[in-house]
């Protein structure tokens, strides 16, 4: 993958960013996530994650286990503001 | 990045949140000779799950209104003349009254703070409609604070961290201290998981951690967990050009001075109304606190509660259909006079506690910061710290 390659597609970032949060000590994926915004948009990191962890593996040797994954939180799709605050009209 | 650990510093900062990071960056400024430790990763605890808000509008006159004002003057300089990209902005803020009677209580609260040095202003619906237009026209007035805003919380740890590092600092995460050792009543080592550092100065800065490290040298400190849930909405256009927050929720979260101050009880859950749009575009919205220990689970529940309270302050977000795409809980560093823990400690040489910040640490901590690196290198601070020593819990 060049490292123009969109790694999180929601935020717009590559893998040199990634890289680059690597370099300045990121080992693991929250901490990457922490660092950039990865994973911090829309999809909430259901693509970039996983290449996040791949890249920590290249770049700093760490294995899948130890780059775990950020935190799932609700909603776990997008949800409408209106749909949850319905009573206020 | 961990390499072999330091076996000897002049101080250990324990705590790799903003207070912890600030301390570190202020202390390798002034030439010393510091290691800055987190058990987890850098902000990985409060300071990295915030709405980031930088306010002064709370502080009542006094040392905690001189240091706000102080901070955002660090913030300033360290984001404009050292470039450091960390998107803080003094935007201003808007405490917005849904009510008559909160409008009229914000009178005496202006003037006080005014008093004390601030420069608030009391405004009306339509000079508020007029700055902020797609705020609700059944809102009152508001406060206006044109200092306040906001900054990225994670940018900030990370930029005071890595420019603490550039100056010489050591930082080493996944590091926890499991003892402090101290002879005829001064700090000698600190002893964690990865070994032991000789120190003369160890500075706790743990956030709601910080009653663990200070049991290691037999001190209670009455520091409380309170949870905060937070909605994060995807990216829209900008629709807000301040930070918004109800009167409601400062005057049930924060010490106002308005008569009720620390008004907040243990047990009781508040639910606010905060908007602040980052820079990004995505909207934070704040939130409901409770007190439920180190529980930082989101519930079902807190989504309508935050959802009802931002469509009646900002009913456009009904228009756009805006999304909710993440909620998040972490702790407010709940003191029981929601004043911070500051400064050296009777009878223990050498240590020295930075905690209890309750919910305002993102904006205090550049100059916590600062003043704890003049308490160490001259030995006195620019602005009085000594009615935030722990000795006034007894």
């Amino acid at each position: 993958m060049s490292e123009e390659g969109i790694i999180c597609r929601c935020e717009e970032l590559t893998r040199e960013d990634i890289v680059t949060a690597i370099r300045k000590g990121a080992r693991t994926v929250s901490a990457v996530k922490r660092r950039t915004g990865a994973g911090m948009g829309l999809c909430q990191g259901k693509t970039c994650q996983r290449l996040i962890s791949q890249i920590l593996g290249e770049e700093a040797g760490v294995r899948p286990q130890e780059a775990g994954m950020s935190r799932c939180r609700h909603p776990v799709r997008p949800l409408p503001i209106s749909d949850i605050g319905g009573t206020v009209k | 990045m961990m390499g072999k650990m330091a076996k000897e510093t002049e101080v250990v900062v324990v705590g790799g949140g903003i207070i912890g990071s600030a301390t570190a960056y202020y202390l390798a400024r002034a030439g010393k000779d510091v290691v800055l430790m987190e058990k987890n990763e850098l902000a990985s605890g409060s300071s990295g799950a915030n709405a980031g808000l930088t306010s002064t509008t709370w502080c009542p006159p006094g040392p905690l209104l001189q240091m706000s004002m102080a901070s955002l003057k660090e913030y300033d300089y360290f984001s404009q003349e050292l470039a450091w990209d960390i998107e803080f902005e003094r935007c201003g803020r808007f405490t917005v009254c849904e009510t008559e009677q909160q409008f009229e209580e914000m009178k005496p609260f202006v003037e006080v703070r005014n008093k004390g040095g601030n420069s608030l202003r009391l405004i009306d619906r339509n000079e508020l409609l007029e700055l902020e237009p797609n705020l609700s026209p059944s809102l009152f007035g508001a406060v206006f604070a044109p200092n306040d805003g906001h900054v990225n919380p994670l940018y900030a740890v990370y930029a005071f961290a890595d420019a603490a590092r550039e100056l010489g600092a050591k930082i080493y995460e996944y590091t926890e201290p499991v003892a402090i050792n101290a002879e005829h009543g001064c700090v000698k080592a600190i002893a964690t998981n990865k070994g032991e550092i000789k120190t003369k100065y160890i500075i706790n800065a743990c956030g709601i951690g910080a009653p663990v490290v200070s049991e290691m040298v037999g001190l209670k400190i009455p520091i409380i967990p309170n949870r905060e849930q937070m909605l994060v909405s995807e990216e829209m256009p900008p629709i807000l050009n301040r930070v918004i927050i109800n009167a409601g929720y400062m005057k049930d979260v924060q010490p106002t001075g308005l008569g009720d101050s620390a008004a907040r009880k243990k047990s009781t859950q508040t639910v606010g109304t905060v908007c602040n749009q980052t820079k990004k575009g995505n909207l934070l919205l704040v939130g409901v606190n409770d007190f439920v220990g180190e529980d930082e689970r989101t519930t079902f529940e807190s989504f309508p509660a935050i959802s009802e309270g931002i469509l009646r302050v900002l009913p456009i977000l009904r228009t756009y259909d805006v999304q909710i795409i993440r909620s998040f809980a972490k702790f407010y560093i709940y003191t029981p006079d929601q004043k911070p823990i500051l400064g050296k400690v009777d009878g223990l040489e050498g240590f020295i506690m930075a905690s209890g910040v309750n919910d305002y640490g993102i904006c205090f901590g550049p100059i916590i910061g600062k003043l704890l690196s003049d308490l160490i290198c001259i030995g006195e601070t620019t602005i009085p710290i000594d009615e935030f020593n722990l000795s006034r819990f007894g």
